[in-house]
Order: C-alpha cells, then structure tokens, then sequence
C-alpha cells in the first residue's frame, strides 16, 4: 500500500492497490467497472473508485482496517493513496476463466475478461432512459472501438441470448445497443482518418 | 492485410477492403459475377464467404488478403487503442463529475487534480 500511495498515475495507483488487496483477502478480488475499462480500452475515463467483486468476510474487514482502510457509506478508502475501494459484488457477472491476471509492480492483478466487460458496459447502457447521449452508451462504445477485433463475438452473442431468455427485455435492449455500437464503430474505421 | 480472431469479423473487413479500393457493392459484385444483394450479405455477416470466393474478393478488389485463423487477439498498444477512441468518440471527454462521485470519491478525484471545472469547459 506504500507503493500505492506514492504512485503518481490513477490507473497504476488503482491497479496497486488492487493487487495488494489480493495478497490480504481470503478469496482473490476481481477488478471490474471504471478502472477495467481504463485497462482494456486506454480511454481516459477518471474512474472515480476502484471496483472490485470478492466476497469480504469479517476478518477480510478487520484486515482491510490495518491495511489503512475506513468505511465510508458503501466504499473503502483508503486516506494515504486517496483510492475509494467499493465492492459492488461478491462475484464478477461473467466466465471465471476469462479473468485476465498480470504482474503491477511485486503484486499480480485479477482483471475481468475483456468480453465479460463489454457485456457488463452494455448491459448498463440500457439503464439510461436516453441510452444514445449517457456515459454508459459511450463508454461500451470505447470498449468496443478500443477492443474491436478482440471482443469473442461468438461468447457475446451466447451470454445475449441467455440474457434475453431470462430477461427479455434487458437483453433485446443489449442485443439492440450493440448492433448500433458495431455499426457506429465499423462506420468509423471505414471513414478516412482526419 | 487481415487479421481475424472470429470468421464473423470477415464481412467487415472486406467492406472497408472494398471502400479504400474506391469499389460500390455493385462493382464489387460486377467483377465478382455474383449480385450486390450477395456482396451486402457478405458484408453484413448473413454469409461467410468461402476461401474460394475470399481469394476471387482479393483479386476483383487488386489486394492480397491475409487471413489469420484462432486467436489473434494480441492486444493493440495504448497509442493505437487511443486513436481508435479518437476516430470513434470523436472529442467526447468523460467527465467523473457527471457520474455523481461520492464525498470520499471526490476527495480521490480532487487529489489528482481531476477537478469539476476542468470538465466544466
């Protein structure tokens, strides 16, 4: 966590603190949200805190505490590094097995899949009730412009279909969103660079 | 060039081989016998051409097309995923502000300097 406070770069700060917290927590803490985003897709999107799924159990808390961390409402955070810690879930919402895992300094980072995001960005796109204009629509878009050629389209279309067969109306709307993001981001590469 | 990690990405591709060509869908297809109705289906991902026909593409469109089949899903530099962000998103700026940061989430953003106002211009 000293390393991480004195990281300068948000991303790498978050990324520091997201591996530390896998050295301490009983079940390894799955990077999602903002700071993933940031990640896969190189856009400057200032994430706000860092989200992480894992399950906390009370010692994890008692942990967390000596780690230097504070509750504040739902987030941890963590005064030295200045990082807001949330933790939206106790699981990712995705395959376990497309979690990506790289080296940050002395510690390893669990990172969702790429794929497992863009599902995620494009599945609260269809929260808005103007999907087109919020940040959720354009930040499945720069995931999508960013990682074209390495989303799994096939893996895409399947976990669509799940959804729509259990909530068929989220999933028409991210089978919708997405057929327009591919096409706005297809548009975009085939128009001659200004 | 064409790289592809999923037989779906071809019809995309070969719209923007046919596009940088100077080629319309009509001439396309002119050239190849075929219809224009059979080219947009190609390129709409309704059909996945055969290597045959990939490689009649090629020489009707002037250009080699290579085709990487399984994982070619190597990872863009962050330059190059960051011009793909320009040409798609144009001069869209996220702002965190919008996003009704927390107090504890705006003490994080305000440390880095990722003040309201630098946003607000």
């Amino acid at each position: 966590m000293r390393l991480a406070a004195s990281e300068r770069r948000r991303l790498r700060r978050h990324l520091l603190v997201a591996a530390a917290l896998r050295e301490v927590l009983a079940q390894e803490p799955v990077v999602v949200g903002g700071t993933a985003e940031e990640y896969h897709s190189a856009a400057e999107y200032h994430e706000t805190d860092l989200d992480v799924c894992a399950p906390l159990s009370a010692n994890d808390k008692v942990l967390l505490a000596q780690l230097g961390f504070a509750r504040h409402g739902r987030h941890w955070f963590h005064e030295a590094s200045k990082v807001a810690v949330e933790f939206p879930d106790t699981r990712i919402d995705g395959d376990d097995g497309r979690v990506e895992r790289f080296r940050v300094s002395t510690g390893t980072v669990a990172m969702i899949g790429l794929d497992d995001l863009y599902l995620d960005r494009l599945r609260q796109a269809t929260a808005p009730f103007h999907p087109d204009t919020s940040i959720e629509f354009a930040s499945a878009l720069a995931v999508a412009a960013a990682c074209f050629d390495r989303i799994d389209r096939r893996y895409v279309l399947r976990r669509i279909g799940a959804i729509e067969a259990s909530e068929p109306d989220i999933g028409s709307k991210m089978r919708a969103l997405d057929s327009k993001i591919r096409r706005r981001v297809r548009r975009s590469f085939v128009r001659p660079s200004r | 060039m064409l790289s592809l990690m999923d037989a779906t990405q071809i019809g995309p591709l070969i719209e923007a081989l046919r596009r940088e060509a100077g080629l319309t869908q009509s001439e396309l297809a002119r050239r190849l016998a075929t219809t224009q109705a059979a080219i947009s289906k190609i390129e709409t991902g309704r059909s996945l051409p055969s290597l045959t026909v990939i490689e009649r593409i090629a020489r009707a469109i002037g250009r080699p097309i290579t085709i990487t089949l399984g994982d070619a899903r190597e990872p863009l530099t962050r330059k190059e995923r960051q011009e793909r962000l320009r040409r798609v998103l144009g001069d869209y700026r996220f702002d965190p502000w919008d996003r009704n940061p927390t107090p504890v989430e705006q003490e994080s953003l305000l440390a880095d300097g990722l003040t309201r106002e630098r946003f607000s211009s």
